[in-house]
């Protein structure tokens, strides 16, 4: 084929031709390649599903369509889209491509929009660059697209500021800006991965929508096989800036041609995979310097006839909204209401819930690292929340967190060894050489090498920091541990390996996790019991295969079947025309407001559902 | 927000109370007996005690604190120990003068460093960013009275487009145009120079933002991306700079004042240091505290009127 540019005038004749057409591109950033030698093609209406692992290079090649990439990228190969030759257009016709014939969704919506723009001026904006729009006219329209969107109360909301709107619907925001002028291509670079699993299910039913009414060409970028099997017509797979696999959803899940594609499928955990299973299973992925288990059932099994490991008592952790002229409280944000549970010993329960249900507050209070308003945390005989000093100190020996962020949560300055020996050495009982012992066995343990502990974090990738804060969080031979959404930052793979390395630790050491998640799938795989969390309350606790096997609250209902489902051929997205769109209600409250007492069912033994 | 601006007005009354309160211990703890130092040396132990009867010094301090309080409220600040004139005539005398300078040079000064700062960080590690850089460095080190001489040297002396001392004797718009011109650029140019870094690494980081990627997704241009989606997000580093910049402004104002013979309070505060005259200075530091206080208030509704996100509370 000539690579002769299209006149956009000439385009009805080239329909049929793809609607993007990617040729052996190479993105380089100095030294670096990020992106070597790729090409596939996305037709009109088609979804073409471009998955692979962080650092794989698939948002670089997002960016490169849109020729968006900073100057010191080197672009080589060839981009059309909609006939045009992306690579030599000047800047004033990439402005007409860009809204124009390709628009385009980014994974943040928190920081995506400009927050001191209204978002109606946002959306109108793409109107005004594109085609000869007045500003009454542009708005006009721009209204028209909140509706199509779905935002509730569109033209209340349209001179509102970002901030005052959940994800999800910065998210539909997001999407009206980069369809608003038709564009012939979507691109899409992870939409939902920062979304709450239910308002996941609803943006991708509204992409879905969209699409078939306007037949546009869709790329989606993600990670997630569950998204790609719900969404994508083909799939691209992407490996250290090459592509190693392109083609339909079915073949690919039915039959994996590359390694690659085979090992990140099994690495993905299934909602349902554990059916009939009482035990945690690990996935069997092998782990670096660690002894191979295989796979195989965490064969340790539980002590609920022993005494808790820990218990919750009607833990209450309220924060009080303030305002007026002199600060008055005038209400609290119940994050945490009445909550009451037991770990027992060796036993994994997981909190699950949707951002804002309190789960994090609910761990972090356990710990008094946020002070709780009432009730009772029984660790060791003693209640935590009465205890102080030394009491407290041993206690938080003996319980240790691990945080998401695995960036985030170690010191930047800090050699990763001397990270492991601080709560060694700041609880005392050891010297230097003997915590230095100490540390190199613990990096073993995790699968790290023990040359590697003068080393600093930025050296380590996202899984090794995770493992280093495992290390940690195991260098006063804690017995229970609190992990917050301890694996949700990770990689597919990596996600199964530090899942399988927890499993490992808690049989040999006999420890309890109480496992935050917002990840069903993770969730149904590594524990023991279950606990559904809604606005700051349980509401539904039990065996983790009656609360998953067998639901009861609406709410679990609800949580259980948004779960994407890495199987093609249970696609569940369809049209469903103006579908409810329900925001979560917010657990702020008036002062003087008693919580309504809640009354709990027990469904089957140890499965307790509230009553509605 | 009229709750916050009351609030803010009660802190500024409890902050003006404090400063009251340390100014006049201060001034008692220091060595040297007012009237002594009024009448100088030689001066009979009767004059000196009548003095310090006629100043109200002969009373017990308890009674001279309140006294100096409910003076302070009522807008009686004493007279000067120097002149005998009232100190809120005299000070109120000359405010105008410097509000006046200051005012335009912070004006000259944001309208020749915000438009330099975008140009730097628009074109970062170019030849204008580094011209800019270099240019306003040299504005960050010299002295006011360093350029305020190179000033009045070239344009006084040897163009002589300008008066040598504006004095303020010519009350006329374009006479006062003309004495406010050199002092106004020399304060300018180093307000400039301040507010053209704070924009150019204000603007750096918000173009490496999402919602500038957004926009440019969408087609936005350069130029629209820049003034209207970026400029107010890079606003608010920049206001805290100007009202933290007013009070050094203020400073350097008494060296400009000096330097070109301008009335304004910069000359009457050095004049009452080395004159010792202590009701003056009570009554200076007063407004001195009034102004940055002020200065305070506005800034903080300044970030409101730029970001939606602010809440006065």
């Amino acid at each position: 084929m000539m690579a002769s540019p299209v006149k956009v005038s000439q385009m009805a004749d080239v329909a049929s031709a793809p609607v993007l057409s990617i040729k052996d591109l190479t993105v380089r950033f100095g030294q670096y390649e990020a992106v070597k030698g790729i090409s596939f093609n996305v037709a009109q209406g088609e979804t073409v599903a471009l998955v692979g692992e962080s650092g794989s290079g698939k948002s670089v090649t997002a960016l490169s369509i849109m020729r968006l990439l900073p100057e010191s990228a080197f672009l080589g190969g060839e981009i059309h889209l909609s006939g045009q030759d992306m690579m030599s257009l000047r800047e004033a016709d990439l402005r007409a491509m860009r809204g124009g014939q390709a628009g385009m969704i980014f994974q943040e919506p928190m920081t995506s929009l400009n927050p001191v723009l209204t978002v109606g001026f946002q959306v109108s904006e793409a109107f005004r660059y594109h085609g000869d729009y007045s500003q009454s006219e542009a708005d006009a329209e721009a209204l028209r697209l909140f509706e199509r969107v779905r935002i509730p109360d569109g033209k209340k909301r349209f001179g509102q500021y970002p901030h005052t709107f959940s994800g999800g619907m910065r998210q539909r925001i997001m999407i009206a800006m980069a369809l608003a002028c038709r564009p012939r291509l979507l691109i899409a670079d992870e939409p939902t991965t920062a979304l709450d699993v239910t308002v996941q299910a609803e943006i991708l039913n509204l992409l879905a929508d969209l699409q078939r009414e306007t037949n546009t060409a869709v790329l989606f970028i993600t990670h997630d096989m569950g998204v790609v099997a719900e969404v994508a017509d083909r799939v691209v797979v992407m490996r250290y800036g090459k592509v190693v696999e392109d083609r339909t959803v079915e073949d690919l899940f039915a039959e994996p041609g590359h390694d690659y594609t085979r090992q990140l499928l099994s690495a993905v955990p299934r909602l349902g995979d554990m059916r009939g299973e009482n035990a945690p299973r690990r996935f069997g992925s092998p782990t670096p310097h660690t002894e191979r288990l295989g796979p195989g059932n965490n064969s340790g099994g539980t002590s609920r006839s022993k005494p808790a490991a820990l218990s919750v008592e009607r833990l209450t952790t309220r924060f009080p909204v303030r305002g007026g002229i002199l600060g008055r409280v005038n209400g609290y944000v119940h994050a945490v209401e009445n909550v009451s549970f037991t770990v027992a010993p060796n036993e994994t329960l997981s909190l699950v819930g949707e951002s804002g249900c309190g789960k994090s507050t609910t761990g972090r209070s356990i710990l008094r690292l946020v002070e709780p308003t009432a009730g009772a945390v029984r660790f060791d005989g003693q209640d935590l929340l009465s205890t102080s000093g030394a009491a407290l100190q041993e206690a938080r020996r003996r319980i240790q967190m691990i945080f998401q962020d695995p960036f985030g949560s170690l010191d930047p300055r800090q050699t990763v060894g001397s990270a492991i020996a601080e709560p060694i050495l700041v609880h005392g009982h050891r010297t230097g050489a003997e915590a230095r012992d100490r540390v190199a066995h613990l990096m073993e343990r995790v699968g790290l090498s023990a040359g590697h502990a003068s080393r600093f974090p930025h050296e380590f990738s996202g899984g090794q920091r995770q493992r280093i804060c495992i290390a940690r969080a195991l260098a006063l031979e804690p017995s229970f541990i609190i992990a917050d959404e301890a694996v949700s930052a990770l990689d597919v793979s990596i996600k199964a390996q530090v899942i399988d390395l927890l499993l490992d630790l808690q049989e040999e050491f006999g420890l309890s996790y109480l496992f935050i998640s917002h990840d069903m799938a993770i969730v149904e795989r590594v524990s023991h019991r279950v606990a559904v969390m809604l606005l700051g309350r349980i509401v539904e606790i039990g065996p983790r295969s009656a609360v998953i096997e067998n639901p009861q609250h609406p709410y679990t209902r609800k949580l259980l079947a948004a779960v994407p489902i890495p199987d093609p051929s249970l696609r569940r997205i369809k049209s469903t025309g103006a579908r409810q769109v329900d925001e979560l209600k917010s657990p702020i409250r008036p002062l003087g407001y008693t919580p309504t007492p809640q009354r709990f069912h027990e469904v089957t033994p140890g499965h307790f559902v509230e009553e509605i | 927000m009229t709750a916050f601006i009351i609030k803010r007005l009660g802190f500024a009354v409890v902050t003006l109370f404090a400063v009251l309160s340390l100014v006049f211990f201060i001034v008692r703890i220091l060595p040297g007996d007012p009237a002594m130092v009024i009448l100088g040396d030689q001066a009979s132990a009767a004059s000196i005690a009548a003095l310090r009867q006629k100043l109200g010094l002969d009373q017990p301090l308890l009674v001279q604190y309140l006294n100096f309080l409910v003076g302070a409220i009522r807008g009686d600040w004493g007279v000067s120990m120097v002149s005998g004139r009232p100190v809120i005539g005299e000070v109120l005398s000359v405010l105008p003068s410097t509000i006046e300078l200051t005012l335009v040079s912070l004006f000259l000064g944001v309208i020749l460093g915000v438009p330099a700062g975008v140009w730097a960080a628009v074109n970062r590690n170019r030849i204008p960013d580094v011209v800019t850089r270099i240019v306003s460095l040299l504005g960050l080190s010299a002295p006011a009275f360093v350029s305020g001489i190179v000033l009045l040297l070239i344009f006084a002396i040897a163009l002589q487009w300008f008066p040598v001392i504006s004095s303020g004797q010519d009350t006329s718009f374009s006479g006062r145009l003309r004495d406010l011109a050199l002092p106004a650029v020399n304060l300018a140019l180093i307000m400039a120079a301040y507010v053209t870094r704070v924009t150019r690494s204000a603007m750096l980081e918000v173009l490496g933002q999402d919602y500038v990627r957004t926009a440019r997704a969408k087609g936005v241009p350069a130029g629209v991306v820049i003034w209207r989606h970026a400029m107010r997000n890079c606003l608010i580093p920049v206001i805290t700079v100007i009202g933290l910049y007013l009070g050094i402004l203020i400073g350097n104002s008494v060296l400009t004042e000096i330097v070109f013979n301008r009335p304004g309070l910069g000359k009457l505060i050095v004049g009452a240091l080395t004159q010792r005259d202590y009701t003056m200075l009570q009554g200076m530091i007063v407004i001195y505290t009034l102004i940055v206080v002020l200065v305070n208030l506005i800034t903080d509704l300044a970030y409101g009127l730029v970001d939606p996100r602010v809440q006065y509370r």
